[in-house]
């Protein structure tokens, strides 16, 4: 049982461990890029000016948060290498503004063209069937992309057709269970290798996947995010929010250890006074 | 009536699952261009089942106004959003203005001065992470309150998640960083007993996981086909 006055003490200091750092920012801790990120990056930094990636954005509003910072920071680095980028949302309508306002902003930052270097392809529902029919013909499937212009003659969709046999690489950014359908029906016969980048709550599910090798590389939460940051050489949302993250988890490790000593405490005085009666 | 209701949607599920099943091994172009075609009849049914998701919120929520049932001014805010954004999404079959391909009076995502613009990335984005956001609150008191060293079982949990959570911070790294990072103090370093966690037990158990999924997946996908499993032509006789 929480009183109340705990209840505001615990979240006062949630909020405090979380605004404070943003406010006020420093940088005393190194954020180490680890292996699973260096996967995507690395696979992006390999290919040549010219190759197309498609990047799904299979998130919305909800965890826009975490996964906003890791789209934009992957836009960057392979707009930063004039790669072609196609994006897509299977996961729900919400998502497809979130592709469409990334990719034009980084687009913008870049000099790129809309239609011409990149495109946004809307939502459309059946993830397993839309992925299976891109991977032969995309055009087919999407006759306009999300701003409703035709696809018919989009210089983007004239030299990558369909994802088999045209895409050099495929990050699936899932805010759910959308990282197993596209190894399932996209990667696996198409023949594309994938990167994903998840919420830090879902880094473990999708861990299988990294460890077997469907996955080549695996982003898990703003951390993943900030580390790819640090890669391109380009720090943004998710770098500022390294520490208050590291801030929250380690209070949280002490409201775990105070609750255990409160627990036992109270356990221990119980059973002395159970003696005492008896 | 009975076959209609019953044989007729029981028999479709039979032919068009077992030719579905059966196109997957044959990998002649003619009939992938069959099976790709089904795919769209299922993308359409998709859509057709998000149209009958709104009437049956919107349906629910107006019968609640009706009544006037305890919080039916929620049911007012969630009718009026809803409309709000979908008319300012619909475009006009008006000439688009130079440069864009429809017409959208209110803007479309295209236009950053949009009425739908503003209220999709200034109404409804911070509404959906703020309530993502707030979970945060919610873990510290529930770590507070009931994360506790009980069982056996509950340590074990409570060391993996302590460790997970330390591990997969730069703070938490950094208590651990002047270990040496070889032999064996790299072994105690927060870092790499993370890695440890995520890529032996919990690798192990969610694969698992994922293949007794995949295997109830079958058996239920068996089941429809044939005809065994009927419940989701809905109940009554």
């Amino acid at each position: 049982m929480v009183r109340a006055w705990e209840r505001y003490l615990l979240y006062s200091l949630i909020a405090l461990a979380v605004l404070l750092p943003l406010m006020f920012p420093f940088d005393v801790w190194p954020n180490l890029p680890t292996k699973e990120v260096k996967g995507v990056f690395d696979t992006i930094d390999n290919l040549q000016p010219g190759d197309t990636i498609l990047v799904a954005v299979d998130f919305d509003p909800s965890s826009e948060p975490e996964l906003y910072p890791m789209l934009l920071a992957v836009l960057r680095h392979a707009f930063g290498k004039d790669i072609y980028v196609i994006g897509i949302n299977l996961f729900g309508p919400a998502g497809t503004g979130l592709g469409v306002k990334a990719l034009s902003d980084v687009g913008e930052e870049t000099g790129k063209v809309d239609g011409e270097d990149y495109v946004m392809l809307g939502f459309k529902p059946n993830l397993p069937g839309v992925i299976s029919q891109i991977n032969s013909d995309i055009k087919e499937m999407y006759r306009s992309d999300a701003n409703g212009r035709s696809t018919a003659d989009m210089p983007i969709l004239q030299r990558t057709p369909k994802l088999q046999g045209n895409i050099k690489y495929m990050v699936d950014l899932a805010a759910g269970e959308t990282v197993r359908p596209w190894v399932a029906f996209g990667s696996a016969p198409g023949g594309y290798p994938m990167g994903a980048g998840c919420t830090a709550v879902s880094f473990a599910d999708y861990f299988s996947f990294y460890q077997s090798g469907q996955i080549n590389g695996l982003m898990g939460g703003l951390k993943a995010a900030a580390e790819y940051e640090e890669l391109i050489g380009q720090k943004g949302a998710a770098s500022a929010g390294m520490n208050s993250q590291s801030i929250v988890h380690v209070l949280l490790v002490l409201f775990v250890i105070v609750g255990n000593f409160v627990f036992f405490r109270a356990l221990l005085r119980k059973r002395a006074e159970a003696r005492g009666r008896a | 009536m009975i076959f209609l209701r019953k044989q007729l949607p029981v028999a479709i599920a039979f032919v068009l699952g077992m030719f579905t099943l059966i196109i997957f091994y044959i990998p002649a172009p003619a009939m992938q261009g069959v099976g790709d075609r089904l795919k769209i009849f299922v993308m359409i049914i998709g859509a057709f089942a998000m149209l009958l998701g709104i009437n049956s919120i919107l349906g629910q929520h107006i019968e609640k106004i009706g009544k006037k049932r305890s919080g039916y001014g929620y049911s007012w805010v969630l009718i009026i959003g809803f409309v709000a954004m979908m008319i300012a999404w619909i475009p006009w079959w008006a000439a688009p203005p130079e440069g864009a391909a429809v017409y959208y009076p209110w803007g479309g995502l295209e236009n950053n001065k949009g009425v739908f613009y503003w209220m999709f990335f200034w109404i409804l984005v911070p509404m959906q992470a703020t309530m993502f956001s707030i979970l945060a609150f919610f873990i510290a008191s529930a770590a507070y309150r009931s994360f506790r060293a009980k069982t056996l079982e509950a340590t074990v949990l409570l060391v993996a998640a302590v460790i997970v959570m330390l591990g997969r911070v730069p703070l938490g790294t950094s208590l651990t960083s002047w270990l040496s990072d070889a032999g064996f103090w790299n072994n105690l370093r927060l870092e790499t007993m993370t890695s440890w966690l995520l890529n032996i037990p919990n690798a192990a158990g969610f694969r698992g996981i994922v293949l007794g999924v995949a295997l109830g997946i079958i058996a239920t996908s068996v089941r429809i086909i044939f005809g065994v499993e009927k419940t989701y032509l809905g109940g009554g006789d």
